[in-house]
Formats: C-alpha cells, sequence, structure tokens
C-alpha cells in the first residue's frame, strides 16, 4: 500500500507540473490537440497506480513526452501558419450579414439546436439580433449582434470616461503584496495610513483591492461589512 | 520561450534515456544468452561440475539485471525468466533432461525481451 501512495505522490506531481509546462487554457478554450493531451495524460496517469507491476517510468515518459510534443508543436504553429491550419484548423464564419450559412454548418456537422444552443450561450434568444458569428477553432462561437441590438455605450451617450487599470489585491489573508502595490501605484505609507483610518491593522484584514485611481475596498475577518473609499489619484510609491 | 526550452531539454533527456535503456537490455541480453549456451555446451558435453558453475554465475548475472530491469520492464516479463532460472541448478544437480527445454525456454525469452526493447517497427506496431 506504501508503494500505492508514493506513486501517486509522484504522479500527482508529475500530472501539476505537466499542466504547468503547457501554460494556462481554460477548459473551455483548450484546441483539439491540446484537449487530446490534457485526456491522454489523466489516462496514462492512472495506469502505475492500477498495477503496481508497471514501471512508474512506464506512465512518466509518455506523459512528459507528449506534454512536450504539444508544447513544442503549438511553439511551431505560433510561427508557421500553415502548420496551425493543419493542427488547429480555422475559424468558419457562420452567420455573415444576418444570413445563416448552410454550407458551413454542414461542414461543421451543426445542426439547428446546436446553434441556437450555442448563441443562447453567449446570451442572445432571437437569432434576429445577430449580425455575424464566427465557429472558433476550440467549438465555442464568438457573436457580434447587430447595431440595433447592441448596448448603449458611453460613445453613444457622447460621456467620456477615465479608463483605469482593474484592481490589484493588494493585501490577501492579512499579508501584503508587495507587486500589487506597485501595480496598483499606492505606496505603503498610503495604504498603512487608510488602513488607519479604518482603524484596523494588516493582520486583521482578509482582502484589501485597490486600484490607481486611489479606490479601495477592505473586507475584514471578522465578517464587518466592507470598508469602500477613496484616496484620490494616488500615483504615490511612499 | 521557457517553457518551449524545457520540453526541448526533458525530451532530449528522455530519448538519451530511452537509447541508454535499449543498449544496456541488448547488451545485459545477449550476455545472459551467452551464459545459458555455455551451460548448455556443458551439460552436452557432460561436464556437470562445469555446467553447475556457469549456471550459478548465469543466475547471479540474471539476479543483477533483474533489480535494474525492473525499473524500465514489466515484472511479469522479468518473472517468468527468474522463475526458469532458479529451476536450472536443481535440474542439473538431479541429472534431469528438462534442464536442455529450461534453457531453451529461457534463451527464447531473453531474445523476446531484448528485440521487445529495441525500436524495431515489429515491436512499435
Amino acid at each position: 500500500m506504501s508503494i500505492v501512495l508514493l506513486r501517486s505522490l509522484i504522479l500527482y506531481i508529475l500530472v501539476i507540473f505537466a499542466v504547468r509546462l503547457m501554460g494556462k487554457r481554460q477548459l473551455g478554450e483548450l484546441q483539439p490537440s491540446e484537449l487530446v493531451i490534457t485526456i491522454l495524460v489523466s489516462n496514462i496517469a492512472t495506469l502505475p497506480l492500477e498495477d503496481v507491476n508497471i514501471p512508474l517510468i512506464v506512465g512518466i515518459t509518455p506523459i512528459l513526452s507528449l506534454v512536450c510534443f504539444e508544447v513544442i508543436v503549438s511553439w511551431l504553429s505560433m510561427k508557421c501558419t500553415k502548420l496551425r491550419k493543419v493542427i488547429s484548423g480555422h475559424p468558419k464564419i457562420i452567420i455573415s450579414g444576418g444570413v445563416i450559412d448552410r454550407r458551413v454548418m454542414r461542414d461543421l456537422r451543426f445542426s439547428v439546436d446546436d446553434l441556437m444552443t450555442a448563441l443562447r450561450g453567449n446570451g442572445i434568444f432571437r437569432i434576429e439580433e445577430v449580425q455575424f458569428a464566427i465557429v472558433e477553432t476550440t467549438g465555442s462561437i464568438s457573436v457580434m449582434k447587430k447595431s440595433d441590438n447592441e448596448s448603449v455605450t458611453r460613445i453613444d451617450m457622447n460621456i467620456t470616461g477615465e479608463s483605469s487599470d482593474p484592481p490589484q489585491v493588494v493585501i490577501s489573508d492579512g499579508k501584503i503584496s508587495e507587486r500589487a502595490l506597485s501595480t496598483a501605484g499606492m505606496g505603503e505609507k498610503t495604504l498603512k495610513r487608510i488602513l488607519r483610518r479604518e482603524r484596523l491593522d494588516v493582520s486583521d484584514v482578509l482582502i484589501m483591492t485597490a486600484d490607481s485611481s486611489g479606490r479601495y475596498y477592505i473586507a475584514d475577518k471578522r465578517g464587518n461589512p466592507p470598508k469602500i473609499g477613496g484616496e484620490g489619484n494616488s500615483n504615490d510609491k511612499s | 520561450m521557457t517553457r518551449v526550452k524545457t520540453s526541448g531539454i526533458i525530451l532530449s533527456v528522455l530519448v538519451l534515456l530511452s537509447v541508454i535503456s535499449g543498449i544496456w537490455v541488448s547488451f545485459r541480453c545477449d550476455r545472459l544468452c551467452e551464459l545459458n549456451e555455455a551451460v548448455r555446451s556443458s551439460l552436452e558435453a557432460g561436464d556437470k561440475e562445469s555446467a553447475l558453475e556457469k549456471a550459478a554465475e548465469l543466475g547471479e548475472s540474471w539476479e543483477d539485471f533483474r533489480k535494474w530491469a525492473g525499473v524500465m520492464l514489466k515484472k511479469d516479463r522479468l518473472s517468468e525468466i527468474s522463475r526458469l532460472a532458479s529451476r536450472i541448478i536443481p535440474m542439473i544437480q538431479a541429472d534431469s533432461d528438462e534442464a536442455f527445454a529450461e534453457l531453451d525456454e529461457m534463451a527464447e525469452l531473453l531474445t523476446l525481451l531484448r528485440e521487445n526493447e529495441a525500436p524495431l517497427l515489429t515491436s512499435v506496431f
């Protein structure tokens, strides 16, 4: 039993390493080859666990080699358009100018139900709202609505707004993140000043976010209502 | 780029290890087959003492090989050969004719083991 336990630990570390080596992609955005590798790796990893007669190297070698092939092939695909087309295919336009292309639907073996399901997944319940729809190489559908059906934006209403970067988590579970502080353009002195004003210590904070415009959000560990405020445009590195 | 380089290094290491392990298995199986043949020749010549000596050497060599081969080869393949290797000396001591059959079977399994580890079309497919 100890052998199975040790093997489980080794294979767990290996699979985590393999997934990290492949890089960051969400499951729904995997290319077909990446999806195949992910499934294969999980199946191969179980072989040495199920049967102790199988040497561990019989699991480790295919996992590492498949993942390495995938990384190298995806790098080559990035450099070579032809190879990318062979491995991943190319996106296909299924609705253009509001007109459904039946030939593309036939090529993709997409039924009407599949199309409606994909549109509903994009929050579209009326097909007449769609100007343009593309089936991506991952199988997902990207949709552009007709301009009459698009949401109103600030530009449409002639309202200007200041663009700001997303807020950073500057304190997480009582610990300050120097990198996040720097990205948010906030100095440690400013941070401590805010905390003093809110009558909190760093160790009392569950989560604090701040952005470059000086706005902050603080949730403490005691479960009190969150504190939301602003420090003006902080780009203060003190 | 780091991932690509890391992948390249890992693949190179795997290729190198597989070449080395293939050569090592082939070399050791050839050596074991030679010892097997030596035992057989001694038995055919009627030299029981020499046969026993060479059979002991064969057994030791096999045990040494099996210990390390277990890291990369399936244990059921190795245990079959272990079973045969352990029977040779008692059979020679008992002057049993079945010793020849055991030696032949062992030689065949060693050849199969060597061929299965070589990257030939027949073993890949």
